[in-house]
């Protein structure tokens, strides 16, 4: 792994950690999704400041170059994400839209109820 | 002082009428409200059954969406505390009235906590509880030997600010938040049954992965939020 790469790695990191405890800061952002973002941050630093650890790891998988073996880390970690976020969106959605029929079918029973009590004050009058 | 005994429920139904009924028995001069957490089974159509106090969420939010419904529902009539409580027969009702107390003194927090008198034991389980412990002290100062108990009861102060916010979960990194920002908090010892019935949420995956939440939150994350004015 090259100097300047490492130091590239490690500054998106820190950018990153910023940015997400800014948005924490500003009430914006929860902790749960926080926590990962912030430790896929701390993973990166230590592979740039200690790049013996991503060589060890090379040689144990038996690739050419440890920054073939960064990016595999990276690409498997975030596709993992991904796949996460995709079953946790489908549970969103589908909340999303219980909520909004269950909002309408009780607005909906509630004139019902109004109106059977109308017509048993006017049946009540004849 | 009007008290709101929170219980959050989900799948209980092997429990709730036990818990609820022991309530409404001996202890009438709390209101209390089941919201039940868009459980799967007969939760919800047991306690219309009953006449409990319900307030049933259509969807499944987790324990802190749930018993921030309840905390909503006190802010809006306005209750003085309330108290989280176990819908699994863990917590004694017993303990309700002395932790009361202690919110009329003016503490913002009280903890129904095992390990006042009694000693932590030295169990697997109680790693967590231990390291959750020494974090608090470390980025706190204060001392709270049952940072994982349920049981806790808030005041009028603290009702409003967890009803109305973004990331107020009733844990233990909020707590290591407000202890921070010069709530004050008190530990009444109360101890605790185990479950009655069915399983616990917590298994070994899910507390491990909630031990590394809570670490990571308090020791980091903590120092860097801002409370808003209200």
């Amino acid at each position: 792994m090259g100097f300047v790469l490492r130091l590239l790695l490690i500054f998106a990191s820190l950018f990153t950690t910023l940015y997400i405890l800014k948005r924490i800061r500003q009430a914006k952002l929860q902790i749960e999704y926080a926590i990962f973002w912030l430790l896929f941050a701390g993973v990166l630093i230590i592979m740039s400041i200690f790049p013996s650890l991503m060589i060890m790891l090379t040689r144990a998988v038996g690739m050419q170059s440890p920054i073939n073996c960064v990016f595999l880390v990276v690409i498997f970690t975030l596709m993992l994400k991904i796949f996460m976020q995709t079953i946790e969106h489908s549970q969103l959605e589908d909340k999303v839209k219980q909520l909004t029929q269950r909002l309408a079918i009780e607005e909906k029973l509630r004139q019902d109820e109004k109106k059977e009590a109308m017509e048993e004050k006017s049946n009540d009058s004849v | 002082m009007r008290c709101l005994i929170i219980i959050p429920a989900f799948n209980e139904e092997m429990n709730i009428v036990k818990v609820v009924d022991e309530l409404i028995e001996n202890y009438p001069q709390y209101d209390y409200v089941v919201i039940n957490d868009g459980s799967s089974d007969d939760t919800a159509k047991i306690c219309r059954e009953h006449g409990y106090e319900l307030i049933d969420l259509p969807v499944n939010l987790g324990l802190a969406g749930a018993f921030q419904t309840g905390l909503k529902y006190a802010y809006i009539k306005k209750y003085d505390c309330a108290i989280q409580f176990d819908a699994d027969g863990q917590h004694r009702p017993e303990y309700i009235e002395p932790m009361r107390k202690k919110i009329g003194e003016g503490y913002d927090i009280v903890i129904g906590s095992r390990f006042v008198e009694e000693k932590k034991p030295l169990s697997l389980r109680m790693v967590g509880s231990f390291l959750l412990s020494m974090a608090m002290r470390v980025t706190t100062g204060c001392k709270v030997k049952d940072p994982t108990s349920g049981m806790r009861m808030f005041s009028r102060k603290m009702i409003s600010e967890f009803a109305l916010s973004l990331n107020y979960g009733p844990e233990p990194d909020t707590i290591s938040f407000l202890l921070k920002q010069g709530a004050t908090i008190t530990e009444v010892q109360a101890s605790m049954e185990e479950r009655m019935e069915g399983e616990s949420y917590l298994t070994f995956g899910r507390s491990a992965s909630y031990m590394l939440r809570m670490l990571v939150s308090i020791l980091f994350i903590q120092n860097f939020r801002k409370r808003k004015k209200r």
